[in-house]
């Protein structure tokens, strides 16, 4: 146990946590139920048709795990920007340009083998996302710039490229009209694992939340990490160079984000670039790292719900009625419980200076 | 046909204006030293709000209470959540735009489920008699529905609230310097409070302007962003009312320009000429006040001797709609960068307040 | 009267005393700040409150101005028993405060400042006309000349001042409580403000002084209070005592005798600093400063707060800029965060819970901060874990850090360990130099004597101190040399045995000019 750097409190408090983000996770659900049944609509009904919609079968599970995998993976990146201080809210323009960066590499290379093909196209992603978190970057260890402000003006100015990309350059010559690229070679699509639907990028969940983990508590860098997230000021007194790490921590989150958006798109419907493929995952992928409090491997449990949440909402829809808009109210409700038990835990720890070792970000711009 | 005819103006109010409400409420509310995210959910909440009511009640100024109503509520919960529960200001607000937008679009998907497109009833638009006889403004200054002309009439107002009352200096303290607000006995809690309540107003008139003081049609993509966009005019305002203006100006322009841009072709040399006159003022401002800076001084000149380069040789070029409509965005990040002279973030923003 | 101190006359008979504080306590969590608090201020006089840092003086002060109520005990004002819900109420009952950190916001004028200090959050209008009247009667009244229209960030630290005792004048305010306010000024500035105290006092009003600063207490106080670990050791007429017993009041012993300094022939030069100018915005807090270290020595830097100490520290430390040389054993030094990484320098922060441990992480991770990435501690970029716990507990059993366990979190520990734990990891790297900035500040005794001890085992085996402390008595016990700091400037440098109470006392207040040594 003290292999990994953890002791009894720290446990207890990560088990305070955990509890408090499981409370939140039902009681958001819950609320929803009440909602919902005060509207009119059949709770059980509902409750029975979420359910079969997110775990109904093995096509309707793989469809959730498959959600999980970009929500994983921003939550990651949403994480590992946060422990160098940074709020990457411009997660959602990096998602983007990740998809875009994919799709780039797979239309265009052409004479490659499949796996070399898929490689490169991940990579391309990867490289994309962390492109478009170079700006706010340099802008911050230059000019001191907010992060945050500068990488959420990036997310329009993203939107619109790509919409542009989309409807010219970049527009599928034997389309239907639809506003789509043109579609990535079906080898350097992800290879199906299985017959319900499943692809291998599923296995990028754990392989990032156990390079993510590592890296934070075995590694140099990640003790820098920390040390930066504990006490900028004594970092920088260690002649640690904190904008160097921060920026590198951004770009490496926008990386993760990049292979978010090249997941999405490889493993979309149509193969191809569309015009709202991310719509609103890079602000979900928010919501799952508060959830799961900044804790990679809670990430997947937390992942799951938002994943449930959605495919459960769409049966929910088409079975029982309710407007499929539920899911983002679920979805806010869910942040802002977390955002409140946040306190209560603060609260708690008055008695228990234990639980108050959750990690937080601090809100400054 | 010129481009920037009577037409241009009308549209470009009309995209103005509702960005404006918004913009003045956000401004309230940083200067008071809360990020309030969820400016963009109290803009969506307040047109579904307009719009539902106008329809049930067959008026839209009743419409147009229930738009600030909610709006009202909406800050009142970002309020106590921020403010009294002491959350993180960015994550309430990340959480309230997504529920309020799920709100919003779950009433109207359960409401109005169908083919038919409901209607509202909207706001006519009142002619001044002789202002609106003015050539190409005109039209579009004056012959507008009366939330235009109360936005009108909002700017000073908000100018006035915020430099000339009690109440005023003591939110722009709350926002700079709150350890110093507490001293003096007044609260800094209620401070924001009344701030993020004025937020409310702002967003929840900006919804109302989009549906009932528009055409009276609701949708869920109704806002498009634009509270996120009065975020980004509050930056490029630097914090100050008519500087607020002037930023919703530049961005309602842009859009309009865009638009007729779209049918136009080549950019004709009367766009040249005023992108060119706005980017010398832009960059150029601080010279007014008294900067001196030779690499300011030449940008401009150079801007300016482009701008009119461009407007007599008239290339062929063309830029797609997209990329107007990032101009915005790219215009924040110029300031945020301090290239268009330096920005005075309130120190407070963002940062919750613990009383000693 | 019951705790010793003098009765309260005015006029030869007995008047209300503006303010009374009779067994006032006050409690945050397990730690008391105000242990029965009792003293009693005369009208029109200056009244001291002295104590070291940490001894319970602001929160006091804060209790009185309504930032903090009290647990138990009763504040009287002009004899009648008050409760003072909020600074609201505290300026109703003319009192009011200037703290040590400005309650001023930078942007706005000064005129506005003081509307704001006013309270009330109304829609109604400024009325700044008739307050720009009554603030130049005042400021020529009590010689506190301030532009109006300026605004705070454009204003010096002593025009600051002026404008937070204009707010309290303003605001009618009869009692003035002025909580360290030499913190920020100059000796020319300390010189001004204690004759604008009088003034303000011979018009009738009362002033309530907290500082830690003999001199200053005696320049202008007519009676003092000390305080000590949160409870009141006494009050006397300044008239009546001197600096001596004060002190021994406030420490609680005799000071002079606390460790015993060993003087060793000076060894080779390890530090040598010559022109060192460091900026802070647009002036410098140093300016050109030389001076050397020798091994097996203490130099030791005395002044009041503010005059460029924490700057030198920060420069030296690599976390600063600097123009100059600094030469360690002969090799020049780049400004930068290179020098922070240099193993030849231990730093003791000045701040040690900000710059010095991350409270956050373990004990083993703090000790090893310093050489988280070196070979022992690292490879191929993975930390060895075996090698932290074993170098962790090593350090522990040496410096006898009490932790149940090197994966405590530090934020755990007492005051004192955690300073052990820096000077564990400082002293590990097995340094030349040492510079240690308020070393024992926030300790209880013991812990400072542990402080000192190591300081003495350092010099021992070869290494060059440089100790920087407002503690006068402290630098004194401690140093084989005494550079007093003034303006960002060493006014002098002595040898300890020429440096007396007294001579380094008025250096520190700019009276004596000598060339440094």
């Amino acid at each position: 146990m003290s292999a990994l750097g953890l002791d009894r409190e720290r446990l207890t408090g990560s088990l305070g946590a955990l509890a408090s983000s499981l409370a939140v996770a039902a009681a958001a659900l819950l609320i929803m139920l009440a909602l919902i049944a005060i509207i009119g609509y059949s709770p059980t009904a509902t409750a029975s048709a979420f359910i079969d919609g997110a775990f109904g079968g093995s096509h309707q599970l793989a469809a959730t795990v498959m959600v999980m995998i970009p929500l994983v993976l921003i939550g990651l990146a949403w994480i590992l920007a946060s422990s160098a201080r940074q709020i990457n809210l411009g997660l959602e323009g990096q998602v983007l340009m990740g998809g875009l960066g994919a799709t780039l590499a797979g239309t265009n290379l052409d004479g490659l083998a499949a796996a070399p093909h898929l490689a490169l196209t991940v990579i391309a992603g990867a490289l994309a996302g962390a492109i478009w978190a170079l700006l706010p970057a340099i802008l911050y260890v230059l000019r001191d710039v907010s992060v945050l402000l500068s990488s959420f003006m990036l997310n329009f100015i993203g939107a619109l490229l790509i919409a542009y990309l989309i409807r010219g350059p970049l527009k599928n010559p034997g389309g239907l009209g639809l506003i789509e690229s043109s579609p990535i070679d079906l080898d350097a699509l992800w290879p199906k694992l299985g017959t319900s639907g499943l692809r291998w990028d599923v296995m990028l969940i754990p392989a990032a939340v156990l390079a993510l983990t590592v890296v934070q508590h075995l590694t140099t860098v990640g003790f820098r990490l920390r040390l930066i997230s504990a006490s900028e000021s004594a970092a920088q007194h260690m002649g640690i160079s904190t904008k160097r790490i921060a920026a590198s921590a951004l770009l490496c989150s926008g990386a993760l984000a990049g292979i978010a958006g090249s997941s999405l798109v490889l493993d979309s419907f149509t193969g191809s670039l569309t015009e709202n493929f991310a719509s609103g995952y890079g602000f979900i992928g928010i919501a799952v790292a508060l959830l799961a409090r900044n804790s990679p491997v809670g990430c997947i449990a937390s992942a799951l719900l938002f994943a449930a949440l959605q495919q459960g909402g769409a049966l929910v829809e088409t079975r029982v009625g309710v407007p499929s808009a539920s899911v983002e109210v679920a979805q806010g409700m869910v942040i802002i419980l977390v955002a409140l038990s946040g306190l209560v835990l603060l609260k708690v720890s008055r008695n228990r200076p234990e639980a108050a070792l959750v990690p937080e970000i601090d809100g400054t711009v | 046909m010129g481009l920037f005819d009577a037409t241009f103006f009308v549209a470009m109010v009309g995209f103005t204006v509702p960005l404006l409400w918004a913009t003045l409420g956000e401004l309230i509310s940083e200067r008071s030293g809360v990020l309030n995210i969820g400016i963009e959910g109290m803009v969506i909440i307040g047109a579904f709000a307009a719009f539902y009511v106008a329809w049930a009640t067959g008026s839209p100024w009743v419409g147009i209470l229930a738009g600030v109503g909610a709006g009202v509520l909406t800050g009142a919960i970002m309020a106590f959540l921020s403010i009294n529960a002491r959350a993180n200001q960015i994550i309430v607000g990340l959480g309230l735009y997504i529920t309020a937008g799920g709100v919003a679009a779950f009433a109207f998907q359960q409401l109005f489920t169908g083919s038919d497109q409901a209607t509202a009833p909207h706001l006519d638009k009142l002619r001044i008699p002789v202002l609106a006889d003015i050539p190409l403004v005109g039209k579009g200054l004056f012959d507008q529905t009366a939330l235009v002309y109360l936005a009108y009439l909002a700017v000073p107002a908000v100018y006035l609230l915020l430099f000339r009352t009690r109440w005023g200096l003591v939110v722009r303290a709350a926002g700079e310097a709150p350890e110093a607000v507490e001293a003096s006995g007044s609260s800094v809690p209620k401070a924001r409070w009344t701030a993020l309540l004025a937020a409310g107003v702002g967003g929840g008139l900006a919804g109302a302007a989009l549906t009932v003081g528009s055409l009276g049609v609701f949708s869920e993509n109704v806002s498009a962003g634009r509270g996120f966009l009065a975020i980004a005019a509050v930056l490029f305002g630097r914090w100050r009312p008519f500087g607020a203006l002037g930023a919703c100006l530049v961005f309602g322009g842009a859009e309009a320009l865009q638009l007729r841009l779209q049918a136009a072709g080549d950019i004709p040399p009367e766009a040249w000429v005023v992108l060119g006159v706005a980017a010398v003022l832009i960059v150029g401002w601080p010279l007014l006040h008294g900067s001196r800076d030779p690499a300011r001084i030449f940008s401009s000149i150079g801007l300016a001797l482009v701008a009119a380069f461009l407007a007599i040789a008239q290339p062929a070029i063309n830029l797609p709609s997209q990329f107007w409509l990032m101009f915005p965005y790219v215009l924040v990040l110029l300031v945020l960068a301090g290239l268009v002279g330096r920005s005075r973030v309130p120190k407070a923003l963002g940062v919750p307040y613990e009383s000693s | 009267m019951p705790d010793g101190s003098p009765e309260v006359t005015q006029g030869g008979r007995q008047a209300a005393p503006a303010l009374r504080l009779d067994r006032v306590s006050k409690r945050f969590g397990a730690v008391v700040a105000n242990d029965e608090v009792s003293f009693a201020v005369a009208r029109g006089s200056v009244h001291a409150l002295l104590g070291e840092n940490g001894a319970g003086k602001s929160t006091l002060m804060n209790l009185v101005f309504g930032l903090l109520h009290p647990d138990q005990g009763t504040i009287e004002v002009g004899g009648e028993p008050v409760t003072i819900a909020g600074p609201r109420e505290a300026r109703e009952r003319g009192i009011g405060m200037v703290h040590q950190h400005f309650k001023l916001v930078g942007d706005m004028t000064v005129l506005e400042n003081i509307v704001l200090s006013q309270g009330g959050m109304g829609l109604v209008g400024l009325e700044l006309g008739p307050l720009r009247e009554r603030l130049t009667d005042l400021s020529s009244r009590f010689n506190l000349e301030v532009d109006p229209e300026a605004t705070i960030e454009a204003l010096s630290v002593g025009q600051q001042q002026r404008v937070e005792i204009l707010k309290l004048l303003v605001g009618g305010a009869e009692i003035l409580i002025l909580d360290e306010p030499t913190a920020v000024l100059t000796p020319a500035e300390w010189s001004g403000l204690a004759a604008i105290l009088r003034r303000l006092v011979a018009e009738g009003r009362t002033v309530v002084f907290i500082s830690h600063k003999l001199g200053e207490i005696f320049d202008v106080a007519d009676r003092c209070t000390v305080l000590r670990d949160g409870a009141v050791v006494g009050t006397r007429e300044i008239a009546g005592t001197d600096k001596a017993e004060l002190a021994r009041l406030m420490v609680g012993r005799d000071v002079a005798l606390r460790v015993e300094r060993e003087h060793l022939p000076a060894g080779e030069e390890i530090l040598a600093v010559e022109g060192l100018r460091v900026a802070a915005g647009a002036r410098d807090a140093v300016a050109e400063i030389s001076f050397t270290v020798h091994a097996g020595e203490v130099l030791g830097v005395a002044g009041v707060d503010g005059n460029g100490q924490a700057e030198l520290v920060e420069a030296l430390s690599g976390n600063r800029r600097f123009d100059g040389s600094v030469r360690l054993l002969g090799e020049r030094l780049a400004p930068g965060s290179k020098t922070a990484h240099d193993p030849r320098i231990g730093v003791i922060p000045e701040d040690r819970h900000r710059d010095g441990v991350a409270l956050e992480l373990s004990v083993a991770d703090n000790l090893m901060m310093r050489r988280f990435d070196q070979p022992g501690f690292a490879r191929f970029g993975f930390r060895r874990q075996a090698a932290v716990r074993e170098h962790s507990r090593r350090l522990i059993e040496e410096f006898g850090i009490r932790t149940p366990s090197p994966a405590q979190p530090l934020g755990r520990l007492s005051g004192g360990n955690q300073q052990k734990v820096v000077l564990a990891r400082e002293l590990d790297r097995g340094p030349r130099l040492l510079i240690a900035a308020q070393p024992t500040r926030g300790l209880d005794i013991g812990a400072m004597e542990f402080v000192y001890g190591r300081i003495a085992e350092f010099k021992r085996s070869g290494g060059a101190t440089l100790l920087i402390s407002t503690e006068l008595e402290e630098v004194m016990s401690l140093s084989d040399r005494i550079a007093v700091m003034v303006g960002g400037r060493f006014v002098a440098i002595l040898d300890n045995a020429e440096a007396t109470l007294d001579r380094v006392g008025s250096l520190m207040a700019g009276v004596e000019e000598r060339a440094a040594a």
